[in-house]
């Protein structure tokens, strides 16, 4: 595909696929606008790796070019960023607006993943929340390359794994890292059973102090009923952005829960294995707990972006549920 | 039919309506089906519905047009919408929040939860749809829930007075539950009793919350009114709201056949020695608590630590003003997210849960704080606590919140996700945890890499540890020391405020 170098102008055509002198140019007078309209504006980097020799990857290169050339909205501008890197501006564009836009991509390029050899990483930044210019959203944007290359969702490949496959093996698997981590609660440990309902009430905490904030809450339980703590502590949260799921199976004296919305899901798995997962703009955080003997619990939870934005895709596909973010 | 709620769907697809339609009337809901766009835009304009269900997809006017077209329209403009696509697609105009999208395959339920939450914000949000408003000084809370009972409302009355607010749920005129602030039921109802100044409004909607509160308007006007008058009477002879009670260890066991709430504050005040604190956390009525305190600090079961009378209530405050102002700045310029700017941590990572809950125990001796109101879960979070255990109030609504995270070795996640807006860190643990100080090195080390915030390193205990051991663990410079806290609440004050001298003078 032929590329085009023109210097920015207001206007851009649509479909065309930029080179780097251009998109970085158009990336910075997206900045200026932004900040002289107080709005918001993100920018989102398809890495690319592997694909064999030099004339193979260029070939890859161009083909995942059109493609997201293609997908994005006429408004947006792709250019390339380097030999294996394509950027995208997004204008206007939130930070859930980007992962959605990124979910589309993520589609469109689904077919160029069947090659064992080739990864692709997406990875994004928005004005004004990850910098205040187009060099330190790139900055930003580029170190989250790395780090959602060393995330456990890509580490373990879990894309390519069923939801209840993924969650059976972080249950399972002891994790000692500040971003990942195992622990145990339950009769006779320091941390009680009732962990589960500390915690989903820290976030609900967290959701109330910025009730305008965006985000998205799972809380998957045994069975929603009206005697849930959490169902207390979201009554006295005042109204609040963040879409909440009650998730389990509904119990009969279940009525109007303020602030959200019961997802009556009757799976067996979900009497021995329950969790919250929970995205916003300023955090993500998940947690799984499987019941062991003696009123124990084993339990994994995670501040790994990636890891819980892939699973929160992965529950929203195999219970077709509405995919949505925030 | 549901709540009198109508919906409009517009599918081109004969077996979508029968599915959709089906499903909603089957749980309640009253709807109308249209073919195309043009129908639908005329069904709305003609009959507005309380929600409509749109494909984008649609013959002679497609949904995305239809959404935009009734979205201009100031009569149809409140109307959400739920649309339904193939694929993920962007809709210009789109109210997150409000309006619902769902790319197929669709979960029923889902759909039907989704729905629900939208029709209760949007009656919520209906600019115009209340009945009644004024303020408060004008016609008092009792006189509007009597107009309420008499003419057989139901909604939502909602209070607001200074930063405080509140809210009453009424159906058929009588009271279904109240809340104000982080309580409920009747003493939240007789705490807005007292109110005087602010405004009220109240919005007719289908009341959902269940009936919590049993006794009849008048009565509960008539209790109100007289614990309201006694309250005003006894109040030079109650305890201070932040005074600080104990359990009299010389006192006898309580007896049996005493009043519920007398067991009630002599369990609560183990966890909650601050008067404020323990009358927020018991479940009785603010009178009827004073009162009982009042009448076991009498009977010498309680002993009142600093004898502030009620009456007298001084602001406390840890720092001078000019400082808490300066204070004030510097937390808040550290912060970028509008959102969250009357706020700052002090994330309390320490070696096991139990020194953590001994620790914000200890706190309930430095000026301003207040332990956790909003909590459904205070009797077990006192034996463990995890995030937000108690806050310290500063100049101008600010608050300093004490973000607890036990066992430091497992906890990474917590600080890692719910660590913005950090101002300082308190490291804090026990003899029992002096043996593994490399993890709360570790995890020192963990968070200074992601933000820089002053450190207080804290131990729990009678006797100082180990100066030497503690300074090659943390790699302490000459002028760092550990704290040493006892569990009196001794010293809790030093750590704040060295916090505080090292956000002032970095």
């Amino acid at each position: 595909m032929s590329i085009e170098t023109k210097m920015p102008t207001g206007a851009k055509p649509s479909g065309r696929f930029y080179d780097t002198v251009f998109i970085r140019e158009y990336g910075t007078l997206e900045s200026l606008r932004a900040a002289r309209y107080n709005t918001c504006y993100s920018i989102l980097l398809v890495d690319i790796e592997g694909a064999g020799t030099r004339e193979e990857r260029r070939a890859v290169y161009a083909d995942i070019a059109s493609a997201v050339t293609a997908s994005v909205r006429s408004c947006d501008v792709a250019g390339s960023n380097g030999e294996s890197q394509i950027l995208v501006i997004l204008p206007e564009t939130d930070f859930f607006g980007t992962l959605l836009t990124i979910r589309k991509l993520a589609r469109a390029l689904d077919p160029f993943l069947s090659t064992e050899a080739l990864s692709i990483i997406f990875s994004h930044a928005t004005f004004p929340r990850d910098g205040k210019g187009f060099g330190e959203l790139l900055s930003r944007a580029t170190a989250l390359v790395n780090e959602k290359r060393s995330s456990m969702w890509e580490r373990m490949r879990m894309k390519d794994k069923l939801f209840w496959e993924i969650i059976g093996n972080l249950a399972s698997e002891p994790q000692r890292e500040f971003n990942n981590s195992s622990f145990d609660a339950g009769a006779g440990m320091p941390l009680s059973e009732f962990i589960v309902d500390q915690v989903n009430e820290l976030i609900v905490n967290e959701v109330s102090r910025a009730p305008q904030q965006r985000g998205i809450l799972y809380i998957a339980s045994k069975k929603i009923s009206s005697s849930l703590p959490i169902i207390k502590t979201l009554g006295l949260a005042g109204n609040i952005a963040t879409k909440v799921f009650l998730v389990g199976e509904a119990g009969p004296d279940l009525q109007e829960i303020k602030n959200a919305a019961p997802l009556p899901i009757s799976d067996p798995r979900l009497k021995e294995l329950f969790f919250t997962f929970y995205l916003s703009e300023d955090a993500g955080y998940a947690v799984i707990y499987k019941e062991a003997w003696g009123d124990t619990l084993s339990c994994f939870h995670t501040a790994d972006q990636a890891l819980v934005e892939g699973l929160i895709t992965k529950f929203q596909s195999e219970y077709a549920l509405g995919e949505q973010l925030g | 039919m549901m709540d009198g709620n109508r919906l409009l769907i517009a599918f081109k697809d004969q077996e979508d309506i029968k599915t959709f339609s089906g499903y909603l009337k089957e749980t309640g809901f009253d709807t109308t089906a249209v073919n195309d766009g043009a129908s639908a835009l005329e069904q709305a304009i003609v009959r507005p519905p309380s929600l409509i269900i749109t494909d984008l997809d649609l013959p002679v006017v497609s949904g995305e047009k239809l959404f935009q077209i009734l979205r201009a329209n100031p009569h149809t403009a409140r109307i959400p919408f739920l649309l339904v696509s193939d694929s993920v697609a962007d809709i210009k105009g789109f109210r997150t929040g409000r309006d619902i999208y769902l790319a197929r395959p669709i979960n029923l339920d889902e759909m039907y939860g989704r729905i629900r939450q939208t029709l209760s914000i949007s009656d919520a949000l209906s600019a115009g749809t209340k009945e009644i408003e004024g303020r408060l000084s004008h016609m008092s809370l009792p006189d509007i829930l009597q107009f309420l009972f008499l003419n057989l409302k139901e909604g939502e009355l909602r209070i607001s007075s200074l930063r405080k607010s509140g809210s009453v749920y009424i159906k058929d005129g009588e009271i279904y539950n109240a809340y104000a602030g982080g309580v409920e039921k009747e003493k939240a109802l007789y705490r807005l009793l007292l109110w005087t100044e602010g405004k009220f409004e109240f919005i007719p909607m289908p009341v959902t919350v269940s009936k919590k509160i049993r006794s009849s308007v008048t009565n509960l006007l008539m209790e109100g009114m007289r614990q309201a008058d006694e309250f005003k009477k006894y109040l030079p002879q109650f305890p201070g709201r932040k005074s600080i009670l104990r359990r009299n260890p010389q006192a006898a066991p309580l007896g049996t056949g005493l009043s519920p709430v007398v067991y009630d504050v002599v369990q609560l005040v183990e966890s909650y020695p601050r008067v404020e604190d323990l009358v927020e956390h018991c479940s009785q009525p603010d009178f009827i608590v004073y009162k009982a305190v009042t009448a076991l600090l009498a009977k010498k079961m309680l002993i009142e630590e600093g004898s502030s009378r009620s009456g007298s209530d001084e602001l406390e405050s840890i720092l001078p003003r000019e400082k808490m102002i300066t204070l004030r700045e510097k937390i808040i310029s550290r912060f970028s997210n509008i959102f969250n700017l009357n706020y700052g941590k002090v994330l309390l990572v320490s070696s096991s849960g139990a020194t953590a809950a001994d620790f914000i125990k200890m706190c309930a001796s430095v000026p301003g704080y207040t332990s956790r109101r909003k909590s459904a879960l205070f009797q077990f979070a006192m034996g463990s606590p995890i995030g937000t255990a108690g806050s310290i109030e500063l100049y101008g609504g600010m608050e300093l919140l004490l973000f607890s995270i036990p066992d430091a070795a497992h906890m990474g996640p917590l600080w890692r996700a719910f660590g913005s807006n950090a101002v300082g860190l308190v490291l804090i643990w026990d003899e029992a945890g002096s043996g593994d100080l490399k993890t709360l090195e570790a995890a020192k080390r963990d968070i200074l890499s992601r933000t820089s915030v002053p450190v207080a390193y804290v131990y729990s205990g009678l006797e100082a540890p180990d100066m030497a051991e503690v300074r090659k663990a943390f790699a302490l410079r000459d002028n760092e020391a550990p704290f040493v806290v006892k569990p009196d609440g001794a010293g809790a004050l030093e750590v704040f405020t060295s916090i505080f001298d090292k956000l002032l003078n970095p």
